[in-house]
């Protein structure tokens, strides 16, 4: 086996999309609470 | 029931659904905004996701798993680049793009174009219409071959077979239902894709021992698989990132993708369109990655004289039981169908709608113009399908800057111009030229592969030659408005 997988490999596989998707939910309920 | 036989059965419910849908969306087609635009109608979900399915053809579930698999962890650095392209689309031009289509009346980009900016002796409705043709042209006929090898690769048919029946449900479903059927049959086969880029990654990933030790085993195969260079440094690095982040900046110019935004029935629907679309290209894009990484784990000699853009196919027949396999195929299909049917239309609109209706001045009653349409998707689609079977190696010329030279062409007017005053007719003429011809000249001359993507430069220089000539053009522009 080889040594530890570097944490940047790890944000950018996991913590990235979950921001994405995070991101995105929250633009449409703060839209939805102030945009209209 | 045999494997084969259980798949083939799938693939035909699957295309018999394909050609239900777009019987239901013909039934409800009577005017040229039907036709042309769903009647302004589509709900958020199937704006979202058929707009997302349009966009992303075989080379999401093919090309991208099969670079992850060969380059690692480095090669998802196309993920960021394209959500950044979904996030400009969705965010920035959808909105503007609804309201001023409705506004306008505008059913088509190039009328979109021409009734924002203003045209001069139909120059920017025809370098809009020549700029899509050529692009979407040979697109059409590289995605017909596509469905041909994937038809082939997965019930069975010759190569031919697979282009005549693939191609004959693409035409007949566009034809009958217009961009109503287009709309619905890419929802469905976006749903298909999400479903099989959701399971199989998971199916996978579990194969290897779980995501840790997928990752632990790559790195004992080559610590680069799992860094974010790749082992690159320097301008290596700086081209290889900024080449597949550059991908994103195509999206903002594709007519195809942009029109679902313009039928969006409300500002509301573009609300719920923005985050389920987002939701839908993390989910397409990281489970096409994770794909590519625990097959180059599962598959190892297929990076070793095999193809790794086989990955997804082979390892569906290979892991998964017959009904389940057919559904992944099915997805393969549904990636590629998704993208020809929503490009046959555009081409056809670009005939139809812009060259004789609004240039020649024919066929503008409502039936007449929607047989019009009907007849020009035939035409094309059977065109397209005639230089599949021949497999001429041409289209894929047109194909290599399709993506670059409709979003350079296209993409920076419409940013810079559609929620501002800054643009003139003139300066989107010459962004529009510049775009497409930087593009052309950029990839001919060699420079994609010896300096930067033709893309970045090309999108460069059309929002320079936009607000260049825009800058110099207003007194003309304010003129011809009085």
């Amino acid at each position: 086996m080889a040594g530890s997988i570097p944490l940047a490999t790890h944000l950018f596989l996991v913590a990235v999309p979950v921001l994405v998707i995070v991101v995105a939910l929250a633009v449409y309920f703060a839209g939805g609470k102030h945009g209209r | 029931m045999g494997a084969d036989v259980t798949i083939a059965v799938i693939v035909a419910l699957y295309m018999v659904i394909l050609l239900g849908i777009g019987w239901a969306a013909a039934r409800r087609t009577r005017s040229t905004e039907d036709y042309y635009l769903a009647g302004r109608s589509l709900g958020s979900w199937v704006t979202a996701i058929s707009s997302t399915a349009a966009s992303e053809s075989g080379w999401v579930v093919l090309g991208a798993v099969g670079m992850v698999y060969v380059s690692g962890v480095s090669a998802l650095w196309l993920a960021p680049g394209c959500l950044m392209g979904y996030a400009v689309n969705l965010y920035l031009l959808a909105p503007l793009l609804r309201r001023e289509s409705a506004r306008t009346g505008a059913l088509t980009l190039p009328d979109l174009l021409v009734r924002r900016f203003g045209d001069w002796r139909h120059v920017l409705r025809l370098l809009s219409v020549t700029v899509i043709f050529v692009s979407l042209g040979g697109y059409v006929a590289a995605q017909m071959t596509a469905t041909g090898k994937a038809m082939q690769a997965i019930v069975g048919l010759s190569y031919q077979q697979g282009i005549w029946i693939g191609g004959a449900i693409i035409i007949v479903y566009t034809l009958m239902g217009g961009f109503r059927a287009v709309s619905w049959t890419d929802f469905f086969q976006g749903m298909v894709m999400v479903f099989a880029l959701v399971v199989m990654p998971v199916l996978v990933i579990a194969k290897t021992g779980g995501y840790g030790a997928m990752l632990h085993r790559l790195a004992a195969v080559d610590p680069n698989l799992v860094t974010m260079s790749g082992g690159r440094a320097g301008f290596a690095l700086l081209g290889f990132v900024v080449g597949l982040v550059g991908i994103g900046l195509g999206y903002s110019g594709q007519p195809h993708i942009l029109t679902r935004y313009m039928a969006a029935a409300s500002d509301e629907k573009i609300r719920q369109t923005q985050v389920i679309a987002m939701v839908w290209g993390v989910l397409v894009f990281y489970g096409a990655g994770l794909l590519g990484l625990a097959g180059r784990l599962l598959m190892p000699e297929l990076g070793q004289g095999g193809d790794p853009e086989q990955l997804f196919p082979l390892l569906s027949r290979q892991m998964l039981n017959p009904w389940l396999a057919g559904i992944m195929l099915a997805a393969i299909l549904s990636a590629i169908m998704s993208t020809v049917s929503s490009q046959l239309l555009v081409a056809a609109s670009a005939i139809s709608r812009d060259l004789l209706e609004e240039v020649f001045g024919v066929a503008r009653s409502g039936r007449t113009s929607v047989l019009a349409g009907r007849i020009t998707v035939l035409v094309l689609g059977l065109a397209a399908v005639a230089v599949a079977l021949q497999d001429v190696r041409v289209v894929f010329w047109f194909v290599l800057f399709a993506w670059s030279g409709m979003g350079a062409a296209f993409g920076p007017p419409l940013l810079l111009g559609l929620g501002t005053k800054l643009v003139t007719r003139w300066g989107a003429m010459a962004g529009v030229l510049t775009g497409f011809v930087v593009t052309v000249v950029w990839k001919q001359v060699g420079w994609s592969d010896s300096i930067i993507y033709e893309l970045i430069p090309a999108f460069a220089l059309s929002a320079l030659a936009t607000l260049g000539v825009s800058l110099l053009t207003r007194q003309d522009d304010a003129a011809a408005n009085r």
